[in-house]
């Protein structure tokens, strides 16, 4: 037996484990952090740094500390950063590579904090995508696009209203074309009508019939001259006919094109009117074009926060959504160069490969601290049939009364996931947060007290986001200094108002996105600014008349004055014509 | 790459039983076709420690096989496909694939199922193969290299005796 078993060795296997447990207590924690840091930045696309990881075997648990996850769109700040994050993880699961942490516990979490020192942004590498459909990603149909109309920039026409004369000489007026086209068209028939006329039977040539037939009429004095003059004359007439008839043919031909030039010439008198009334909806606003103020007022912050928000849902997506596997057949992945494929097969009790069952949170923003709680989030939320759901609440907090947020995230169907959010602020006292408003009118909430309700609902590819708000004791300061006319006097508006509520939609359905935005606040300024825009407009009409009567006047009295060309020429086919009916009328023997 | 000769020529030249030898050369071949973080390797480990296997043999012959697995890694990876895949087996791997010991070793993976299988059925060929090689070489090549000139002059050199001692600190097997 000794010859074959060497007693020493188990000695020196034991002092190999022993070696190997050494290793792990003396360096786990640090290949724990490596690992997480390089793992964790290659997913968010920017530096990730973990101060310190402490793992335990027995209960298996990692505590992290000092985590800062770096924004990568403003690498001086962190997208978030927690001072510990301590987990439970199931050991058994873990065995077969599969993390299913129990119970988590975040503490200190915070938001857009400054780092010491900018963090790296990485590139990542672009993956191939699965299919998916054209307005969002494979499965959801989600919204795909934020709500373009929304993000444009607004600008509001202005209410000390440009000079009239300066608004003609830029302005291209449909008058002037018109009358200008006339001029062109009526000079062309002319031009045409005179080389018509060369082809038309002339003076000359109905001259030259007469004189023919005068001659057959001399020669007629004997029976058989009487009988050859008949048969030419029936020639004769038979030409004039032609002739006439040509003639008949090219005057009802010119009568047509005429009467179409005076139906011109008459509507071009009423050109300008019409241009009057454009250039007026144009540089003045109707009631109407004041009815939704409010979305212009508010749009620009509601398309960003909507674009924050799909940005975050797009973020988080695909870490979410992974359908279950198939449990008929093996599931190849895809392999890495030199590592060979994975080939899965369907587990007796299937779990996810990452699976967060509980976690605490609590965050911490300027307000105060805010407690919440976040379960099931998994890779493969259909194989454990949970949604991921986020609950955050908070009472009492600095400037604000209570803050509660319960979003669910539901994938448990793939093709058909279905969200939530509802979130509630009340009793926020607003201090000092500027509105994007219009173009260069930034308006200021220097004090006031909101109430929000905000419920986001996302199935079957359809998005429908409200929000409400009650705004109350507003103290609102309006810099008009870049601004004029109707911003201007919007902004005047706004510092007298004190409350307002308004509400919000935005429904997406593919491609398609229909907002919503009304608001107290139409009726407050549409009362105030309309009747300081009507007589501005009346009086804009009036100088916009004689401008435009300067400007086109002498156009139309030229386009007017072309259309008697026309005139000499018909009367000059109407001649032709008469003389070819008299001499068709003589065309008679004396016996 | 010379030392590693040496070793191996004076591992041949030593009294030491061509199973140990042979068992060292398999044992090695198994942990260098695996990778290296196997779980399945602490056993082999366990193993060369354990069975009186000649240690300076698998030292050597480790890191020679682990060298010929990036080559055979395409044919390591057929093989494990055509294992893993295999229609009739499904049921096999599919129990296997539910048990602790078969994911943490990975053998679901292609390379590691490949690998282990071929140094599993290469196992006793090699065992047979290498215990007759070494029972050849000390028949008819040990005594024909001992008789050559240059090797009795070097034999018979201080330096070779100062070699020889230092060598023997390490001990055979």
């Amino acid at each position: 037996m000794n010859r074959l078993i060497r007693w020493k060795g188990l000695a020196a296997f034991a002092a190999f484990c022993l070696a190997l447990w050494l290793f792990w207590w003396l360096l786990a924690g640090w290949l724990v952090k490596i690992s997480l840091e390089k793992a964790a930045t290659a997913a968010v696309g920017a530096q990730v740094d973990i101060a310190a990881a402490d793992l335990s075997l027995f209960p298996m648990a990692l505590e992290l500390k000092g985590i800062q996850v770096t924004d990568p769109q403003k690498p001086a700040f962190n997208l978030v950063a927690a001072d510990t994050i301590g987990m439970a993880i199931a050991p058994r699961p873990l065995l077969r590579r599969k993390l299913i942490i129990e119970k988590m516990n975040v503490a200190g979490l915070r938001m857009g904090t400054r780092r010491s020192r900018p963090g790296k942004v990485v590139k990542k590498e672009k993956k191939p995508q699965p299919a998916a459909g054209k307005n969002g990603s494979a499965a959801t149909g989600k919204p795909a696009a934020p709500p373009g109309d929304l993000c444009l920039p607004t600008d509001l026409p202005a209410l000390s209203l440009p000079d009239a004369a300066s608004i003609v000489e830029r302005e291209k007026l449909a008058s002037l074309e018109e009358a200008k086209k006339l001029e062109a068209d009526l000079e062309e028939a002319r031009r045409y009508w005179e080389d018509r006329l060369k082809q038309l039977p002339d003076q000359k040539k109905l001259e030259n019939y007469r004189r023919q037939f005068e001659a057959i009429r001399k020669n007629s004095g004997s029976v058989t001259g009487i009988i050859g003059s008949a048969g030419k004359i029936k020639q004769l007439a038979a030409s004039i006919r032609r002739d006439i008839a040509t003639l008949e043919k090219a005057r009802d031909d010119f009568r047509s094109q005429a009467a179409e030039f005076q139906k011109r010439a008459a509507d071009l008198s009423k050109a300008p009117a019409r241009d009057l009334e454009r250039l007026k909806k144009k540089y003045t606003l109707s009631g109407q074009g004041l009815s939704n103020l409010s979305r212009l007022i508010f749009g620009r912050s509601l398309c960003r926060w909507y674009q924050t928000a799909a940005a975050w849902y797009f973020k988080i997506e695909p870490y979410l959504n992974r359908p279950a596997a198939k449990r008929e057949k093996p599931v190849r992945h895809k392999p890495v160069r030199g590592r060979g494929l994975d080939i899965r097969f369907a587990e007796t009790s299937p779990l996810p490969d990452f699976w967060l069952q509980q976690a605490k949170i609590g965050l911490i923003l300027t307000a105060g601290k805010i407690r919440g709680s976040l379960t099931d989030v998994s890779d493969a939320p259909a194989l454990i049939g949970r949604p991921t759901v986020l609950r955050l609440l908070g009472r009492n907090l600095e400037g604000l009364d209570s803050l509660s947020v319960v979003g669910r995230l539901d994938f448990t169907r793939p093709r058909d996931p279905r969200h939530r959010l509802d979130a509630q602020i009340a009793g926020f006292r607003i201090k000092g947060l500027t509105i994007e408003a219009l173009d260069r009118l930034p308006v200021n909430i220097e004090s006031g007290l909101a109430d929000l309700v905000l419920d986001i609902e996302a199935a079957k590819g359809r998005l429908e986001a409200r929000l409400k708000g009650k705004l109350a004791q507003l103290k609102l300061a309006a810099d008009t200094g870049k601004v004029s006319g109707l911003a201007e006097e919007i902004g005047r508006v706004l510092e007298k108002v004190h409350d307002f509520g308004f509400r919000a939609e935005i429904v997406q359905q593919g491609p398609e996105v229909s907002t919503r935005i009304s608001s107290d606040l139409d009726r407050i300024l549409k009362k105030a600014v309309a009747a300081s825009l009507a007589g501005k407009a009346a009086r804009l009409e009036k100088e916009l008349r004689a401008a435009i009567s300067e400007k086109v006047g002498p156009a139309l009295a030229e386009a007017r004055k072309k259309t008697a060309v026309l005139g000499p020429l018909e009367k000059e086919i109407t001649r032709r014509l008469n003389m070819g009916n008299d001499l068709l009328k003589g065309l008679k023997l004396p016996f | 790459m010379l030392e590693a000769l040496a070793k191996i020529i004076k591992v041949l030249n030593s009294e030491t039983d061509p199973w140990q030898i042979s068992l060292a050369v398999c044992l090695a071949m198994v942990i260098g076709f695996s990778p290296l973080a196997s779980p399945h390797n602490l056993l082999v480990l366990l193993a060369v420690l354990v069975l009186r296997v000649n240690l300076s043999t698998f030292l050597v012959a480790w890191p020679l096989f682990s060298a010929l697995a990036f080559a055979l890694d395409p044919l390591f990876h057929r093989v494990g496909l055509a294992l893993l895949t295999a229609g009739g087996l499904l049921d096999f791997w599919t129990a296997l694939y539910n048990t602790t010991w078969f994911r943490l070793d990975r053998l679901y993976n292609t390379v590691v199922m490949g690998s282990l299988a071929v140094a599993l059925a290469a196992f006793m060929p090699l065992f047979l193969l290498t215990n007759w090689l070494v029972r050849r070489y000390r028949v008819h090549i040990r005594d024909w290299i001992a008789k050559l000139p240059l090797a009795q002059t070097i034999k018979a050199s201080k330096i070779f005796a100062v070699y020889k001692n230092i060598s023997n600190l390490g001990g055979t097997a």
